[in-house]
């Protein structure tokens, strides 16, 4: 009997190679990924309670928050209608160069972040192209807010269209010529037809941006100029705390961002729920039932 | 609403979709385009809902000159193959959303509910309005789609292949019952459709089109009894094709002649349905060899070679002893020649 079952199992289904595999998984995410948590949180109240209040009410590192919450508030607005505006050109309308314009939003997916600082600092920089205008007409955009934004705006800008993009291919143009056949207006169209079927969808777009825009250092690292209490993110803060040795405030600091990025796993997942992202997209795009048109 | 196309013309980047096709559609008229897939009849649908713009000529809603409205303004009544409903609104809410747009004559909302109900129960939707698009079936939300696009008061009604997302059972029932709602609300109606039976049975006039333009119009009966063309006595339904030459105005095949006026001498091809075969038995005819028989509930499929080589399928009564081997002659109740 035993030996019929085990004949019978499936490829991989033997308990050693089953129990092993897991046994490596789970090795390996506790160290490289639940580990280093674990620390943050142990090394941020290594000096107490009141040492961590302490180190985050520092006006350096309440600067900190401050810019980084700034650099959200204008980046991700900005990416988010920038790529609602992208999907929707992009799966609405036919014109040439269509499929280049989907290539170049995700340019900054696969470029490296600090690439991306350094051509700022050539097109801004003050030997940059328009390094003297700026300085003749006192625009400061590097080493302050505007370049710090500008660099985060660039590394997140596929953020939100590519999770839009797919969707809306799939829903097709149905459902807007059917509204603006009903004598709907754009707006109209746009707001009570097609925002509602991309919302979950937007707003993981708008989360994972977010999430983006408050972690990113390589880019921001090279326009920010560090400027310690003034042009430091979150990011760039923790780094500066830990290379003069304070360990309890950079931890504390880390905590801070930890603490966001767990928000931002449990909106995410709560989304996914809802239909969003990846995993859902099936789901989300079978209740609305519309295969690709024939083109008869 | 009586429309004209007069001239119209599509080009999709080099594919030429509508080719010089005109056409007038009398007020109150049920009409369809019937087509293979690519013969056009989706794009004239859309240049006549306002959802693409001819290249060329123009379009007409009576005396007015339509060509340039662009779909918001033009009172079209649009019903989507995939019906595009809603799918975040309930039935009620799709139906009324034409209603509540500013372009729409002023309504109470209280009015809007009434009109609601009313089209819920001229589509037989009664109570369901509460529901969602995903909470019903797929022939209730293309009566949810039609009711929609009712609501708006359209001039004209376009459909685009209304049924053909539906399964067999639900099509026949639905299109005796847009039939119904046509002869009530007397609206003049457009629909697009591949599938010739649909077409026959619902439309007052058939128009068929092949590669952008109108090979044949007419009436059911015009068109299957007097088809035009090759094409479209092929695509009206099942056709055997026997090679054959005129002569004299009559083409020949075995013993059997087939008048073909105003045909030159020359090659030519008969053209015969299954249901126009009958089986001669010993009497003159095109001698056939029986190869195999089909028993069916009302009749008996019969396959039979013919001299040529190629085989003709035809019905006989369950009560004919045919049988495989069998050797005799067949004659043609009905058949149409065309130059080969």
């Amino acid at each position: 009997m035993h030996t019929a079952a085990r004949t019978n199992a499936r490829v991989g289904d033997s308990p050693l190679l089953k129990w092993s595999l897991i046994g490596v998984v789970l090795v390996i995410s506790a160290l490289i990924i639940f580990a280093p948590l674990v620390v943050i949180a142990v090394q941020a109240f290594s000096l107490g309670v009141e040492a961590y209040a302490a180190a985050i009410m520092h006006p350096d590192t309440r600067s900190a928050i401050m810019m980084t919450v700034a650099t959200a508030l204008i980046a991700v607005p900005v990416n988010t209608l920038f790529g609602i505006a992208a999907a929707w050109a992009i799966t609405k309308f036919d014109f040439p160069g269509r499929s280049a314009l989907l290539i170049v939003i995700e340019i900054p997916y696969s470029i490296s972040p600090i690439v991306a600082g350094v051509a700022y600092l050539f097109v801004y920089g003050l030997q940059g192209l328009f390094g003297e205008f700026l300085q003749d007409h006192g625009i400061k955009i590097l080493f302050a807010l505007p370049g710090i934004v500008l660099a985060s705006m660039f590394v997140t800008a596929p953020f939100v269209a590519r999770e839009l993009i797919p969707l809306m291919q799939a829903q097709g143009r149905d459902l807007e010529e059917a509204a603006t056949s009903l004598g709907a207006s754009g707006w109209r169209t746009f707001f009570s037809v097609t925002l509602p079927n991309i919302k979950w969808a937007l707003l993981y777009g708008v989360i994972l941006c977010n999430a983006r825009v408050m972690g990113e250092f390589g880019a921001v690292s090279v326009v920010s100029g560090h400027i310690r209490g003034e042009t430091n993110t979150l990011p760039l803060h923790i780094e500066l705390l830990y290379h003069d040795y304070q360990t309890a405030g950079a931890f504390a600091a880390a905590s801070i961002l930890t603490v966001i990025a767990v928000i931002t796993i449990i909106a995410k997942v709560l989304l996914e729920r809802q239909g969003a992202g990846r995993r859902g997209r099936k789901a989300a795009t079978d209740q609305s039932d519309i295969p690709t048109r024939a083109s008869a | 609403m009586k429309i004209r196309l007069d001239h119209v013309v599509k080009t999709f980047q080099t594919f030429r979709a509508v080719h010089d096709v005109s056409l007038d559609i009398e007020s109150g008229e049920l009409v369809a385009l019937l087509g293979p897939s690519g013969s056009g009849k989706t794009t004239i649908l859309r240049m006549v809902a306002g959802l693409e713009f001819p290249d060329g000529g123009r379009i007409f809603f009576g005396d007015q000159d339509a060509t340039e409205i662009p779909v918001r303004e033009r009172g079209v009544g649009f019903v989507f193959q995939h019906y595009a409903l809603f799918p975040h609104m309930t039935v009620a809410d799709n139906i009324a959303f034409g209603m509540r747009t500013r372009r729409a004559r002023k309504r109470t909302p209280a009015e809007i509910e009434a009109r609601v109900n009313e089209l819920l129960r001229l589509v037989q939707l009664d109570g369901l309005g509460d529901r969602f698009p995903a909470q019903i079936s797929g022939g209730q939300r293309q009566r949810v789609a039609l009711a929609r696009a009712l609501a708006v008061d359209p001039r004209v009604l376009l459909l685009d292949e209304p049924f053909g997302a539906l399964d067999a059972n639900v099509r026949r029932d639905l299109r005796l019952w847009l039939k119904e709602i046509h002869g009530q609300l007397g609206i003049t109606t457009l629909f697009v459709t591949h599938d010739q039976e649909e077409a026959l049975d619902l439309a007052d006039r058939v128009v068929i089109l092949n590669q952008g333009k109108i090979v044949q119009q007419g009436s059911a009966a015009d068109v299957t009894r007097n088809p035009n063309s090759a094409f479209v006595m092929r695509f009206l339904g099942d056709t055997h094709v026997i090679r054959s030459s005129v002569e004299d105005g009559k083409a020949r095949a075995g013993s059997i002649t087939v008048p073909a006026p105003g045909l030159a001498n020359g090659p030519a091809e008969i053209y015969v349905r299954p249901s126009d075969i009958a089986w001669a038995g010993t009497e003159a005819g095109l001698p056939v060899t029986v190869t195999r028989v089909i028993d069916r509930p009302g009749s008996r499929r019969v396959f039979a070679r013919m001299e040529s080589g190629d085989v003709v399928e035809f019905d006989v009564a369950p009560e004919n002893p045919l049988a495989a081997g069998d050797r005799g002659a067949i004659r043609f109740l009905r058949a149409q020649v065309f130059a080969a």
